[in-house]
C-alpha cells in the first residue's frame, strides 16, 4: 500500500483528499502545515506529497523546496485558480505537478496515479522506431513535429510492441504484460485497442504498421 | 420675463443683437461726424458763406433783402446783422436763436465764426441736424460802405426732407422685416430640436421604433442621423436584454427546480441509501451548473463592458495551450480520447487570462462533445500577421442550423443532449467576445456525426 502525505491547513480539504485517496486504496497521512509535514516525513515513508500553497508557518513553495532537499518523492501543489500565474514559481521550487482548486475527484486520482507511474523511471530508455519516438517518462509519443497523448492502455500496448519490433506476441501474452494477471476481461480487449491504435496512426505515420499474424497474435513491423 | 422655450430665447437674443448693434453703429458714426466730418462740413459752409457775402458786397445794385430772400429760398437759413443791431432772418426760421452775445460784434469787427465746428459734442445728438443759430457759420462783409455780419447754415430740413423720409422708411421697414424674419426662421431652426425632443420622450417611454423626418445636411441633420442610429442600437440592446433575462431566468429556474425536487425526494425516509446518494449527485451537479453559470456570466459581462484590452502583454500561445492540455489531460484520457498537437512557439499581444479561457472553453467543448475513444487535434501555426490555432474534434458535430446560433448566449445545440452534457451555453459567446476584443476571427466547420473544427485567428498587433 502506497502512502501519500497531504498538507493543507483546511481540514475540509484534507478530509476530502483523504477519503478520495483511501477509496483508491492509498494510505494517507495528514499534516496541517509545513513544519508538521517535515516532522511526519522523518517518521514515516511516503511515496508522494500533496501540498497546498497558502499555509501558515511555512508555505507550500518553501515546503516543496525543503522536501526536495531531503527526499526523492513526487509533489503535487494545490493552488487556487487565481494563482495560476504563479505556477512558474511552483515549478521553480521543484514541484512535479499542480492541481487547481476546485478540482474533480477524478483529476486528483489521475494525477496521483500518473506521477507515481512515471516517478523513478528516469533510467528507462526512450524508444525510437522509425519516425516514432516514445517518451516513457512523460507518457508522450512524438511523430515528426506532432505530440500525441494516448490513453494509458493504448500507450502501454504501443510501447511494449515498439520495444520489441518485428516480434510476434500472442493476445494472452499482451494481456498479461499490459493489463496484468488479474485482468478478467477477454482477449477481444486487445483487438479493440489494436484497432484503435491503427486508426490513430493511419494518417500520421507511414513507416510502421501493427500487423495481425493469423492464429498467433500481433507484431509491430518497421517498414 | 422668463423665457422657457429655446425659440423665444433665440428670437429675443437675435432682436437684442440688432438693437444693440444699431445703437453702437449710431454712436460710432456720430463720433466719426464729430471728429472728422464736422470739420469738413464747417469748411464747406464757410466757403459758401464767403461766396454769398462776396457776391453781395460786389453787387451793390442788387437789393440786399432781395438777394438774401433768394438765397434763403434755395435752402439756407440766414441771419443778417449790421452795426445798428438790426436783425433780419431769411429762409426758414431757426428752431433756437441762441447765439452767444459777444459773437455778433466780433464778426462785425471782421472775425469769422465757426459755429458748426465748435458745436458741442453730444453723445446722442448729431450736430449735423441741430437747427440752431449757434450751429452756423458767421462771416463779415461790407455792403454800400456798411458793415454787416451774416450767419448762415444749410436748411437741412428743406434740402434733405425726402431723403429723411426715405431713410426713415428704409430703417423702419428693415427693422420690421428682420424681426419678422427672425421670428419665422427661428421657428424653422427650432423645429427639428422640438422633433428630437419628442423622439427622446418616446424613447424614454420605451418606444424605440421612432422615425425622424429631419432631412438636413447640417449639424442638426447629423444629430438626427446619430439619434436614429442610437435608437436603433438601443432597440437592439433592449431586445437582447429581454432575451437574456428570459434565458437566465429559465436557466436558473431549471436547476433550482431539480434541486428542490430532489431535496424533497430525499426527505422521504423510505428511500434507500443508494437512491439518496444518486439524488445527492444530481443536486451537486445542478449546484455546480449554477455556480459555473454565474461565474461565466460575470466573465462575459466584464468582457463585454470592455471596449479595449486592459492588461495587454505578450502571451505565449503555445505555452498556454500546453498548460490547458495538461490541465485537461485527465479528462481526455478518462474518456479514451487521444490528443495530438504540434505547438511551435508563437506569441501575440493580448490579455493572458482572457486568452487562456478561450483555449479552456474550446478544449473542454472538444472533450465534452467528443465520442468515447475519439481524437482531438490541436495545431498552432504562425504567419507574418497572425497566429492561427486549429482545434479539431471527432465529436457529434453541428447542423447548419445549429452553427448559425452557436455563439448566441445560452444557446445549446441539441436540447435533448444538453441535459446529459454539463454546460451553460455561455462558453462560445465568451470565446467570441474575447476573440473580437483581440480583433481576431473565429471560424467553425462542422459535419454532423463527424466532428467540428474551430479555427481562431489572432492578429499579432
Amino acid at each position: 500500500m502506497k502512502t501519500i502525505l497531504i498538507v493543507d491547513d483546511d481540514l475540509l480539504i484534507r478530509n476530502l483528499v483523504t477519503s478520495l485517496l483511501m477509496k483508491e486504496g492509498f494510505k494517507v497521512i495528514e499534516a496541517e502545515n509545513g513544519l508538521a509535514a517535515l516532522e511526519l516525513l522523518e517518521k514515516e515513508v511516503c511515496e508522494l506529497a500533496i501540498v497546498d500553497i497558502m499555509m501558515p508557518v511555512m508555505d507550500g513553495y518553501h515546503l516543496t523546496t525543503e522536501i526536495r532537499k531531503e527526499y526523492d518523492i513526487p509533489i503535487i501543489l494545490l493552488t487556487a485558480k487565481s494563482q495560476i500565474e504563479d505556477k512558474e514559481k511552483g515549478f521553480d521550487s521543484g514541484t512535479d505537478d499542480y492541481l487547481i482548486k476546485p478540482f474533480e475527484p477524478k483529476e486528483l486520482i489521475f494525477r496521483v496515479n500518473a506521477l507515481l507511474r512515471r516517478y523513478g523511471k528516469t533510467g528507462e530508455a526512450n524508444i525510437k522506431v522509425g519516425s516514432l519516438y516514445i517518451n516513457k517518462k512523460s507518457y508522450e509519443v512524438k511523430i515528426k513535429n506532432k505530440t500525441l497523448m494516448l490513453p494509458l492502455k493504448e500507450f502501454e500496448l504501443l510501447t511494449f510492441l515498439a520495444t520489441h519490433p518485428n516480434q510476434v506476441f500472442s493476445r494472452g501474452h499482451l494481456i498479461e504484460k499490459i493489463w496484468g494477471l488479474d485482468f478478467d476481461g477477454d482477449e477481444r480487449t486487445v483487438d479493440v485497442h489494436i484497432k484503435r491504435l491503427r486508426e490513430r496512426f493511419a494518417n500520421i505515420a507511414d513507416d510502421f504498421v501493427i500487423k495481425t499474424i493469423r492464429g498467433v497474435g500481433y507484431s509491430l513491423e518497421v517498414l | 420675463m422668463i423665457m422657457k422655450s429655446l425659440y423665444s430665447k433665440f428670437a429675443f437674443i437675435t432682436i437684442m443683437i440688432m438693437v444693440v448693434s444699431g445703437i453702437i453703429s449710431f454712436l460710432l458714426s456720430n463720433a466719426y461726424y464729430q471728429i472728422k466730418l464736422k470739420q469738413q462740413n464747417d469748411e464747406k459752409i464757410t466757403n459758401f458763406a464767403y461766396e454769398i457775402a462776396d457776391f453781395a458786397s460786389k453787387h451793390p445794385l442788387i437789393s440786399l433783402e432781395d438777394y438774401f430772400n433768394h438765397i434763403g429760398a434755395i435752402g439756407y437759413q440766414i441771419l443778417l446783422l449790421n452795426n445798428d443791431k438790426d436783425e433780419q432772418f431769411f429762409g426758414s426760421a431757426f428752431r433756437e436763436k441762441n447765439l452767444p452775445n459777444d459773437i455778433p460784434s466780433q464778426v462785425l469787427e471782421g472775425k469769422v465764426y465757426h459755429g458748426i465746428r465748435i458745436f458741442p459734442h453730444k453723445t446722442f445728438v448729431t450736430g449735423f441736424f441741430a437747427n440752431e443759430l449757434k450751429n452756423s457759420v458767421g462771416v463779415p462783409f461790407e455792403y454800400k460802405g456798411k458793415k454787416y455780419a451774416m450767419f448762415i447754415r444749410p436748411d437741412i430740413k428743406l434740402m434733405f426732407n425726402e431723403m429723411h423720409i426715405l431713410f426713415g422708411w428704409l430703417l423702419i421697414i428693415s427693422i420690421v422685416l428682420s424681426v419678422i424674419l427672425v421670428l419665422v426662421s427661428t421657428k424653422f431652426l427650432i423645429k427639428p430640436i422640438r422633433k428630437l425632443n419628442d423622439a427622446t420622450k418616446e424613447i424614454a417611454e420605451g418606444n424605440f421604433s421612432i422615425k425622424l423626418d429631419i432631412d438636413r445636411s447640417d449639424e442638426l441633420g447629423n444629430l438626427a442621423v446619430s439619434f436614429t442610429r442610437m435608437s436603433q442600437k438601443l432597440a437592439k440592446v433592449d431586445a437582447l436584454r429581454k432575451e437574456l433575462i428570459t434565458n437566465i431566468s429559465h436557466d436558473i429556474q431549471s436547476p433550482l427546480t431539480n434541486i428542490k425536487g430532489y431535496l424533497n425526494l430525499m426527505e422521504n425516509s423510505d428511500k434507500s441509501e443508494r437512491e439518496k446518494q444518486q439524488y445527492l449527485e444530481v443536486v451537486q451537479s445542478e449546484v455546480n451548473r449554477l455556480s459555473s453559470m454565474t461565474k461565466q456570466l460575470l466573465l462575459l459581462s466584464t468582457i463585454e463592458s470592455k471596449t479595449d484590452l486592459m492588461d495587454v502583454s505578450t502571451v505565449d500561445i503555445s505555452g498556454q495551450l500546453k498548460a490547458v492540455i495538461h490541465q485537461y489531460e485527465w479528462s481526455t484520457l478518462d474518456k479514451g480520447i487521444m490528443m495530438s498537437y504540434s505547438l511551435p512557439d508563437a506569441t501575440v499581444k493580448g490579455d493572458p487570462a482572457l486568452l487562456y479561457s478561450v483555449w479552456e472553453n474550446l478544449l473542454t467543448n472538444a472533450i465534452k462533445y467528443n465520442r468515447e475513444n475519439g481524437t482531438i487535434e490541436i495545431e498552432l501555426t504562425e504567419t507574418d500577421g497572425e497566429v492561427v490555432v486549429v482545434i479539431i474534434d471527432s465529436g457529434v458535430g453541428l447542423s447548419l442550423k445549429e452553427l448559425e446560433r452557436i455563439f448566441d448566449r445560452f444557446y445549446r445545440a441539441d436540447a435533448s443532449r444538453a441535459r446529459s452534457v454539463e454546460g451553460t451555453g455561455l462558453g462560445l459567446s465568451i470565446v467570441k467576445s474575447i476573440v473580437d476584443l483581440h480583433h481576431g476571427k473565429i471560424d467553425i466547420e462542422s459535419k454532423e456525426g463527424k466532428g467540428t473544427t474551430f479555427t481562431v485567428f489572432l492578429p499579432k498587433l
